[in-house]
C-alpha cells in the first residue's frame, strides 16, 4: 500500500477551485494548510537539506507551465511521440529505480489543480489536432491511477478525450485502482496500461505496488469493460535468472488477458540519469542492480551495454510472440540498430513509431 | 548589545594535574604532535598559555592540546594556563572551536571530530544549520553524514587524508568497509599516487566489483592478477597505477572491455594505412564509426584513398561493424 498523505498544502490562489474542495473533502482526516506555493516550496527544499522529509504532503498548486506537453523523450533514440497531460508530479509507490528521484527535486506529491485551465488547454489541443491521431497520457511524471480515488482524474479526462475520434488516452499504472473506470464512456479510445516486471523485480524493487497477478486481474476486469489494454515491460532489469522471470511474466499476462485485447506492449531496458545511481545506492544500499555493466548512452543516460539490451529484448519478444503472434510490440527509447537486431526491422518500415502505434489501435 | 567576556586567571598548573583529566572532551587538533610547535617551544618557550577550566577539582584543557603534548615531550613539569570559570560542556566546546578557528582552518578529520562532538550536545538540525557553515561546509544532512563517516575511519586512513594522500571527498566511502579492507586499500593508495578522479574510479570500481560479483572487498583486492601487479617490483608507482586502473576497468566492464579488445585485434588485421585512424562509437553505442585520414596534398590524398579502398575488400570490416550488437565471447 502506498503511504497516504499526512498533510495537505494548498496554494491560496486555488481557493475558488471546486476540484480542490472535492479532493480535500475526500481526505477529511488529513490536516490542510493554505499559503503561498513559492514560500512553501522554498521552505520545503530548505527543510529537505536538514533531513529526508518525514511526512507525505499532498500539494495542490497551479500548473505554471503548459498542461499539454510532448513526452521529454531522449536524444538519439526513437520516441513513441505521445503527449503528456501534466496534471501531477511525483509518486509514492517507492520503486527503487524510479527516475523521478533524480528528475524532480521536490519531495512531495503535487497535483496541479487549476482544472479549468487543464480542460481548456486539452480541449484546445484536441480541436487543433482533430484531423490527426494524437496519443495522450498522464503516466510520465506520476502513476496515472494512484490518486484516482482522490482526484477522479480519469473520470474527468476519459469522457472528454473519448469524444474525439482521433484521440487516444493511455493511463499507465502499477496499481489496481480501477473501480472508477467501470461506467465511463471510453468509446474504445482509452488504453489502460500496466507497467509490468518479473515477480522477482516487483518484490525487490517496487515496494508499494500491486503484485503482478493483481495487476493482471485488474487488467482482465478492465478489458471486460471494453477498454484496450497495454503492458510496459519497463524497466527491464538484468539479474541472474532474468530469463525465467520475464518468461513467466509474459506467460502470466496471456493467462489473464486475450492477445486481441492488447493494444501494444513496450519493452524498455533500465536506463537512468547518472545522478540516480548515487541516490539509489544511498536510499537502497542492499540493491545490486545499479552495479551491472552500464555504459553512457548517446543521450548521456546510463544503459546496459547494447548486446545485453538486445539479448533482453529478444528473449521477451520471443516469449510474447509464442502467445501473441500479432500484438504490436515496440521498444521504448531505443536506437534503430537495436530495433533491427531485435525485430529485423525499424519503425521506418511503418512510417515511424508514432504511426506504428496509431495503426496498432486501429488493428492495422 | 552588552559585550560578553570570559573572566580568567593566569596561573601555573602542574602537567601531572592536567594529565589526569579527560583530555579528549574538547580536543580538536589532529594530529596532536606537531614537530614545528615542539621545536618552537623548545627554542622560545611557551608563548601562549593553555585555556583550562576547573570542574569538580579536575582541570579540563579547553584549548592548547598540542601545546600540552609538546610541553610534555619537552619535560615541562608546570605550564602557564588561563584558568576560566567552569561552564557547561557545550560552551567550553564552542570556546575550543572558535579559538582554533581564529588562527587556522580545520582539516577534514578535525571537522569530522568537531561535528561528532557537537552532536553530543545539539540536535542534528542545529549542527547542520549553524556549524557546517562555520566549518566552511554546505548545510546539508548528507555533508554531515560524510564527515561523520570520516570520523569512523581507521587512523591510517585519517593520516592519509590529512597528508593529502586520499581525498576527503572519497575517503568517507570507505567507512562502510571492513577495517582490514580499509587498511589494505590505504596501503595501495599510499603506495600508488593517483589523482583524485583516479582514486574515485579505483575505489568505486573495487566496491562495485565486490557488489556485482557478490564477494567481499577483500576478495577483489586479493585476486591473483591484482596481487601480482601490486607486488611487481619492476613496475614504478605510476606504472602500477596505470595497470591497476586498467585491470579494475576490465573487471568492472567485462563485456565492453572484450569488445574494445576485439576491436583492437580487428584493427591490426585490417591494416589501415598508417595515417588513417578508425574510431569506434563511444561504448559501441551509436552506429557511426569515424575514419580520420591525414594528408598534405592531392597526390597523397589519392594514395590514401586508394589504400583505404583496398582495405574495403577485407571481410573483417563486417565484424568490426557488428561490434556492439553481439556479445564478444570470452577467450578460453
Amino acid at each position: 500500500m502506498s503511504p497516504k498523505p499526512t498533510k495537505i498544502f494548498i496554494a491560496q490562489a486555488l481557493a475558488d477551485e471546486p476540484w480542490v474542495h472535492k479532493i480535500i473533502n475526500r481526505l477529511p482526516e488529513v490536516p490542510v494548510s493554505w499559503g503561498d506555493e513559492h514560500e512553501f516550496r522554498t521552505e520545503t527544499l530548505k527543510k529537505a537539506q536538514l533531513a529526508p522529509p518525514p511526512e507525505h504532503v499532498l500539494v495542490l498548486q497551479k500548473q505554471q507551465g503548459p498542461f499539454i506537453r510532448p513526452c521529454p523523450g531522449t536524444q538519439n533514440y526513437l520516441c513513441c511521440g505521445y503527449r503528456i497531460i501534466d496534471f501531477a508530479a511525483n509518486c509514492t509507490l517507492g520503486c527503487h529505480y524510479c527516475i523521478l528521484q533524480a528528475y524532480i527535486n521536490f519531495p512531495h506529491l503535487v497535483i496541479y489543480a487549476n482544472l479549468g485551465e487543464l480542460l481548456a488547454q486539452l480541449q484546445a489541443y484536441l480541436n487543433l489536432n482533430a484531423n490527426r491521431v494524437v496519443r495522450l497520457g498522464t503516466g510520465e511524471f506520476t502513476d496515472s491511477l494512484l490518486w484516482d480515488k482522490l482526484t477522479d482524474i480519469s473520470g474527468i479526462l476519459i469522457p472528454l478525450v473519448s469524444q474525439h475520434k482521433n484521440a487516444i488516452l493511455e493511463l499507465k499504472t502499477k496499481t489496481t485502482h480501477i473501480d472508477q473506470l467501470t461506467a465511463l464512456p471510453h468509446n474504445g479510445r482509452v488504453v489502460i496500461a500496466w507497467s509490468v516486471n518479473s515477480k522477482e523485480c516487483i518484490k525487490r524493487y517496487e515496494e508499494h505496488t500491486a503484485p503482478l497477478t493483481d495487476r493482471l486481474q485488474a487488467a482482465a476486469v478492465v478489458s471486460g469493460w471494453g477498454y484496450r489494454i497495454a503492458f510496459h515491460f519497463d524497466p527491464i532489469i538484468y539479474y541472474p535468472g532474468w530469463e525465467a522471470g520475464y518468461r513467466e511474466a509474459v506467460r502470466l499476462i496471456f493467462e489473464y488477458i486475450e492477445p486481441e485485447a492488447v493494444a501494444w506492449i513496450s519493452l524498455g531496458a533500465l536506463r537512468f540519469m547518472p545522478k540516480l545511481k548515487a541516490i539509489i545506492a544511498d536510499k537502497y544500499p542492499q540493491d545490486n542492480f545499479i552495479y551491472e555493466e552500464f555504459i553512457t548512452g548517446a543521450d548521456k543516460k546510463m544503459r546496459y551495454f547494447k548486446p545485453l539490451r538486445i539479448k533482453l529484448y529478444k528473449l521477451i519478444y520471443q516469449a510474447i510472440r509464442e502467445f501473441a503472434p500479432e500484438v504490436c510490440v515496440y521498444l521504448c527509447m531505443e536506437s534503430p540498430e537495436v530495433w533491427q537486431a531485435v525485430f529485423g526491422y525499424t519503425p521506418a518500415k511503418y512510417g515511424g513509431l508514432s504511426k506504428m502505434l496509431d495503426g496498432a489501435l486501429n488493428g492495422s | 548589545m552588552a559585550s560578553k567576556q570570559t573572566a580568567y586567571e593566569l596561573t601555573q598548573i602542574r602537567v601531572k594535574e592536567l594529565a589526569s583529566v579527560v583530555e579528549h572532551e574538547y580536543r580538536i587538533s589532529y594530529p596532536l604532535q606537531v614537530p614545528a610547535l615542539t621545536q618552537s617551544i623548545r627554542e622560545l618557550g611557551l608563548i601562549q598559555p593553555l585555556l583550562v577550566s576547573l570542574r569538580n577539582g579536575s582541570y579540563r584543557v579547553v584549548c592548547g592540546h598540542r601545546r600540552l603534548s609538546a610541553c610534555r615531550e619537552l619535560g615541562y613539569t608546570a605550564i602557564t594556563c588561563l584558568l576560566i570559570p567552569d561552564q557547561p560542556p557545550l560552551q567550553l566546546l564552542q570556546l575550543a572551536i572558535y579559538d582554533n578557528l581564529s588562527t587556522r582552518r580545520f582539516n577534514p578529520v578535525e571537522k569530522a571530530d568537531v561535528l561528532g562532538k557537537l552532536l553530543n550536545y545539539l540536535p542534528k538540525e542545529k549542527v547542520i544549520c549553524d556549524y557546517l557553515p562555520v566549518l566552511g561546509l554546505q548545510p546539508h544532512y548528507k555533508i554531515l553524514a560524510k564527515y561523520l563517516a570520516i570520523a569512523k575511519l581507521e587512523e591510517k586512513l585519517k593520516h592519509a587524508i590529512i597528508s593529502d594522500v586520499i581525498h576527503e571527498g572519497i575517503a568517507h566511502q570507505l567507512a562502510g568497509w571492513p577495517v582490514p579492507d580499509q587498511l589494505l586499500l590505504a596501503d595501495i593508495l599510499i603506495d600508488i599516487p593517483l589523482s583524485v578522479s583516479s582514486q574515485q574510479e579505483v575505489i568505486s570500481n573495487i566496491w562495485e566489483i565486490s557488489r556485482r560479483e557478490d564477494m567481499p572487498v577483500s576478495g577483489v583486492l586479493a585476486a591473483g592478477e591484482m596481487l601480482e601487479l601490486l607486488n611487481n617490483s619492476s613496475l614504478s608507482s605510476s606504472q602500477k597505477g596505470y595497470h591497476l586502473r586498467h585491470y579494475l576497468m576490465r573487471r568492472r566492464y567485462p563485456d565492453l572491455s572484450l569488445a574494445e579488445g576485439r576491436f583492437k585485434q580487428y584493427l591490426k588485421q585490417l591494416q589501415l594505412p598508417q595515417s588513417a585512424r578508425l574510431i569506434p562509437p563511444a561504448c559501441f553505442e551509436a552506429a557511426t564509426f569515424k575514419l580520420e585520414c591525414n594528408f598534405t596534398g592531392i597526390g597523397q590524398l589519392k594514395k590514401q584513398l586508394s589504400s583505404l579502398s583496398e582495405t574495403m575488400q577485407n571481410p573483417i570490416w563486417r565484424d568490426i561493424l557488428k561490434l556492439g550488437i553481439k556479445h564478444v565471447p570470452k577467450a578460453h
